[in-house]
């Protein structure tokens, strides 16, 4: 189990909430869910409504529609970040592909520290931007998880 | 080349004419001067800067070269032009460096390196001194010199197209930009156009240019005074020419000396206040010291000479080194489009203005009884006068700095959002669908429409079967001022507060707003809704006086999905919300609840008696808390006596706590070893701690002096925009030099840990020298310094890892209660 100084300094390698002070983000680490996922664990279902982000720590998860690959995502990025925010059916699925864990943000937590810190819907809004264009590239009709 | 062109335009001219007519070339330079200088200056507005220093310097080159051939045919009078083309070839020069260093350099950059670009120029004339007497011997003739000249501006010319191959992105022809006076052009608001005229009309380009001119008479006369008392002094041309030759090899060793190793340093720890002053005050006191020396030993005492020969002295090392930085820096205030065209009118003007001037005046003087100490004299009024023109540029620095930080408003402040008839054709077909959701879109553009003919629509709506709907137009009508609507709303409103269907509760929430006070708090119920989004409408009505809102509103504020609407319903109460907040904020401890800093972050109405509440606390112990009651402090007027005392004191805190946290980072960094990576958590917390002290810093800066004077520096420092080096130039003139001195190395965004430590003021003595030392500060905080469980967390974490646990306070730290501090220890306590 990770201490919440150790989950900071693995939310501080997110884009997301890199510029957020460590003691602002000690009260999201606190409360954020530790999980521990073998390889081949579902971690996001497409079509499946939730409103959680999950934050990668270790490990590495895919990004598929069916059996077509998306994107492989590692240790620093964050995945389903959109249903935290509005939450909609997930529109990919996740799967670990090796002994992975995550930090589970779920929509509360990100409002609190949004309310408080207005400025971050900066670095957030700046942050969708980018996986978007990312994802896009990927694949040209696919929407981010 | 300078030296080298000196050398033969005099020769030859006083072989040919003598020294009698040197005052009317003077003249003549005055006024060719002028002509040049103004033609460059027009040219520079439609080419740049490259392409005329190239024309200018090339065409200089091949006149030089011209009149070599000329004067090897025994032509004595080209002499004359070259006399009057060596000044202001010179200027011409210094504009295109200058011009250069400020493309190429920002203001701080300048102040720091322009001083050893100009050591160039002593050290250019030094070795045109030596080379042209070993060139006169070796090509025969003086003439011949003028070959080596012109082979020397060519060279000159080369380099400068060199430097700007080299740097094509920076010296490339200017954007348009806003003109001088930072007014808009009337014709074309996007793309205004640079005025010359104007530019040079405006007071502090007209500073620039009486400076200029005065600093070029005051050398001018000093320089013809040294003259003078040496032929006075040594009437043997021997002993003349001995003395000359050491004089100039001080003058040029104390310049080269000055400009290499003190120039710099002193600008950048003095800036401008010490660069625009301090040649015309050593001159002032050297001329008046003259006069003393004039009046007790003679005219023709040696004490004189020595005392003329320093002064000449200080005026050429001061002139090289902190004049031109200054200046040079000065012009870095105006759009780049102007700034070469005002430097070329400027400096190319001014100095032949000043020696024309010079020679007029020289001639005068000769012909009174008392010549020499009429040119002392008259030396001491032209540098007093020079000095009080540097005093007076300098106070208009500071508004010229904060003028060219202010940006063009993006936005038209006003826009006319009335509707069209195609706008009302559109919301009535949406009223006519059957489609509910359409219905209620064309109602709500409907009602949001100042037409008359509107009413007509609503009126036939208030008796729809369906609650929202009939609610919708009559809260249209109740706010065009039917009354009767009004009241029936309501009702409507009362009722659909109880509804079990959130939508018809959300329309009823909406409508509180056109209703009176006393209607709005029989449905006070809605401020509490279950449904947030509800809530948030019901919260988005409140307004000044509804007192009733208050509970619910504060209530609303601590959940974090209302917290956004409640914060707007708490700037809407102002005053109301003054009392609550003075009883939270006095039971504020540190670290202060959430609702407390919410509360102040979203007291954003401007009153006596909030301020008079957030004065009391500016210096709370959380520094987050007392952050946020600077930032709503922050008016555009400076802050009353009492309080600007408090907000010194509270700075001085400040820079202590800053020196301590990169004292504390100084030793993570100094550690040195494999653990460095361990220390990341804490580093990172102590990175944050600082940025929330410069943010102190800045706020508490505005709020001390007022948006109106700081808010454009303070703006593009926190925007990190292109113009940080001229925000904390600004901040070095507007700021006091002890409050420079602590502010600037907190607010400066690329200065590293030794450096900000080095700038900041000394620690106690008893501060920790080591990272352990540090560690068991943070952990036990025993003088109350760090007031911030995570940096104790952070420290605990960094001791853990460390293997160093042991000799921090793990009681003291345990004592806290702290459940991150607790689990950090709890993890080191069990091996985790």
């Amino acid at each position: 189990m990770m201490t919440t100084v150790e989950r900071v300094v693995a939310l501080h390698r997110v884009s997301l909430f890199a510029d957020v002070p460590g003691r602002v983000l000690a009260a999201l680490a606190r409360r954020a869910s530790e999980v521990d996922v073998a390889a081949g664990t579902l971690v996001i279902a497409e079509g499946a409504v939730e409103d959680h982000l999950y934050a990668v720590v270790r490990g590495r998860l895919r990004v598929h529609r069916g059996e077509r690959s998306i994107t492989v995502l590692g240790p620093g990025t964050t995945v389903g970040e959109l249903a935290a925010l509005v939450p909609e059916p997930r529109t990919a699925s996740v799967t670990a592909l090796e002994q992975s864990t995550l930090l589970r943000i779920d929509r509360p937590l990100l409002e609190e520290l949004l309310a408080d810190r207005p400025a971050l819907a900066r670095g957030i809004i700046a942050a969708l931007v980018a996986m978007v264009r990312e994802r896009a590239r990927a694949e040209p009709d696919t929407t981010p998880a | 080349m300078a030296a080298l062109l000196g050398i033969v335009a005099n020769a030859m001219f006083l072989d040919a004419y003598g020294s009698a007519w040197l005052p009317a070339t003077y003249i003549a330079i005055g006024a060719a001067g002028i002509v040049v200088s103004g033609a460059v200056a027009r040219t520079a507005q439609h080419f740049d800067l490259l392409g005329i220093a190239l024309v200018v310097l090339g065409g200089a080159a091949a006149a030089i070269g011209a009149s070599w051939v000329v004067a090897t045919g025994g032509a004595a009078w080209v002499s004359v032009p070259l006399l009057i083309l060596f000044p202001i070839l010179i200027q011409l020069g210094f504009v295109f460096i200058g011009g250069q260093a400020g493309r190429l350099l920002d203001i701080a950059g300048i102040k720091a390196s322009f001083p050893r670009i100009m050591t160039g120029f002593p050290v250019g004339a030094v070795l045109g001194g030596v080379l042209g007497g070993q060139l006169v011997t070796w090509l025969g003739r003086t003439e011949d010199l003028l070959l080596a000249t012109a082979l020397a501006q060519a060279a000159f010319a080369t380099l400068v197209w060199a430097t700007g191959r080299r740097y094509a992105s920076h010296l490339g022809p200017p954007g348009p930009g806003p003109a001088p006076d930072g007014q808009p052009d009337p014709d074309d608001d996007r793309t205004p156009r640079f005025s010359l005229r104007s530019s040079l009309t405006s007071r502090f380009v007209a500073l620039i240019f009486g400076y200029q001119v005065l600093s070029a008479l005051g050398s001018q006369l000093a320089d013809f005074l040294v003259f003078d008392r040496a032929t006075a002094q040594y009437p043997d041309p021997a002993d003349l020419a001995r003395f000359l030759a050491g004089y100039t090899a001080v003058m040029n060793a104390v310049s080269i000396a000055f400009l290499f190793a003190l120039a710099g340093p002193l600008l950048r720890r003095f800036g401008l206040r010490l660069g625009i002053a301090a040649n015309p005050l050593v001159l002032t006191v050297l001329a008046v010291a003259m006069l003393a020396v004039d009046a007790v030993s003679g005219g023709t005492s040696f004490a004189l000479l020595v005392t003329v020969s320093a002064a000449r002295i200080a005026d050429i090392a001061l002139t090289d080194g902190t004049t031109r930085t200054s200046i040079n820096a000065t012009y870095q205030v105006l759009p780049e489009r102007a700034r070469l065209s005002v430097q070329t009118a400027v400096e190319g003007m001014g100095v032949p203005v000043a020696i024309g001037l010079s020679g007029v005046v020289i001639l005068v003087l000769n012909a009174l009884p008392i010549a020499l100490t009429a040119t002392i004299g008259l030396t001491a009024i032209v540098c007093a006068v020079w000095t009080w023109t540097g005093i007076l540029l300098y106070r208009e620095y500071g508004p010229a700095l904060v003028q060219a930080l202010q940006r063009r408003p993006l936005l038209v402040p006003t826009a006319d959002l009335d509707s069209t008839p195609e706008d009302e054709a559109v919301a009535r077909q949406l009223l006519s669908s059957r489609d509910g959701r359409s219905m209620r879109l064309g109602l709500d553009l409907l009602t949001a429409m100042s037409s008359p003919a509107v009413a007509v629509e609503l009126g036939g709506l208030v008796g729809d079967p369906r609650p929202d709907i009939r609610m919708s137009a009559l809260a249209g009508l109740a706010a065009s001022g039917d009354e009767r609507a009004r009241r029936q709303l309501a009702d409507e409103v009362r009722a659909g507060a109880g509804s079990t269907d959130g939508a018809i509760r959300l329309r009823a929430a909406g409508a509180l707003e056109v209703l009176d006070p006393v209607d709005r708090s029989a449905s006070a119920a809605l401020l509490e809704d279950e449904d947030v989004t509800v809530r948030s409408a019901a919260l988005d009505s409140v307004q000044a006086g509804d007192l009733y809102a208050l509970a619910a509103t504060l209530t609303a504020l601590e959940d974090a999905r209302s917290a956004g609407a409640a914060a707007g319903a708490i700037g809407r109460l102002g005053d109301a919300v003054v009392p609550l907040m003075a009883e939270l904020l006095d039971g504020a401890g540190a670290p202060a609840p959430l609702l407390v800093m919410r509360l102040v972050r979203a007291a954003t109405t401007r009153s006596a008696g909030r301020d008079q509440v957030l004065r009391r606390h500016i210096g709370h112990r959380d520094r987050e808390l007392g952050l946020a009651v600077m930032e709503r402090l922050v008016a555009a007027e400076p802050a009353p006596e009492e309080s600007a005392i408090v907000l010194d004191g509270i700075l001085l805190e400040d820079v202590r706590h800053a020196r301590r946290i990169l004292a504390a980072l100084a030793a993570i960094d100094a550690s040195g070893d494999d653990l460095r990576e361990t220390d990341g958590p804490l580093r990172r917390a102590l990175c944050d701690e600082l940025d929330l002290v410069c943010q102190r810093a800045r706020t508490g800066r505005l709020a001390r002096h007022g948006s109106a004077l700081l808010g454009p520096a303070m703006v593009e420092l926190g925007a990190d925009g292109s113009s940080g080096a001229l925000a904390l130039e600004a901040l070095s003139v507007l700021l006091s030099p002890a409050e420079s001195r602590q502010v600037l190395p907190l607010l400066h965004p690329d200065l590293p840990v030794s450096e900000r430590l080095d700038q900041l003021p000394a620690l106690e003595s008893d501060s920790p020298t080591d990272l352990v030392g540090w560690l068991r500060n943070l952990v036990g905080d025993a003088d109350g310094h760090w007031r911030s469980n995570w940096l104790r967390a952070c420290a605990v974490h960094a001791a853990k890892t460390r293997g160093v646990l042991d000799r921090v306070d793990e009681d003291a730290a345990r004592a806290l209660g702290d459940p991150i501090v607790d689990e950090v220890l709890r993890s080191a306590s069990t091996g985790m």
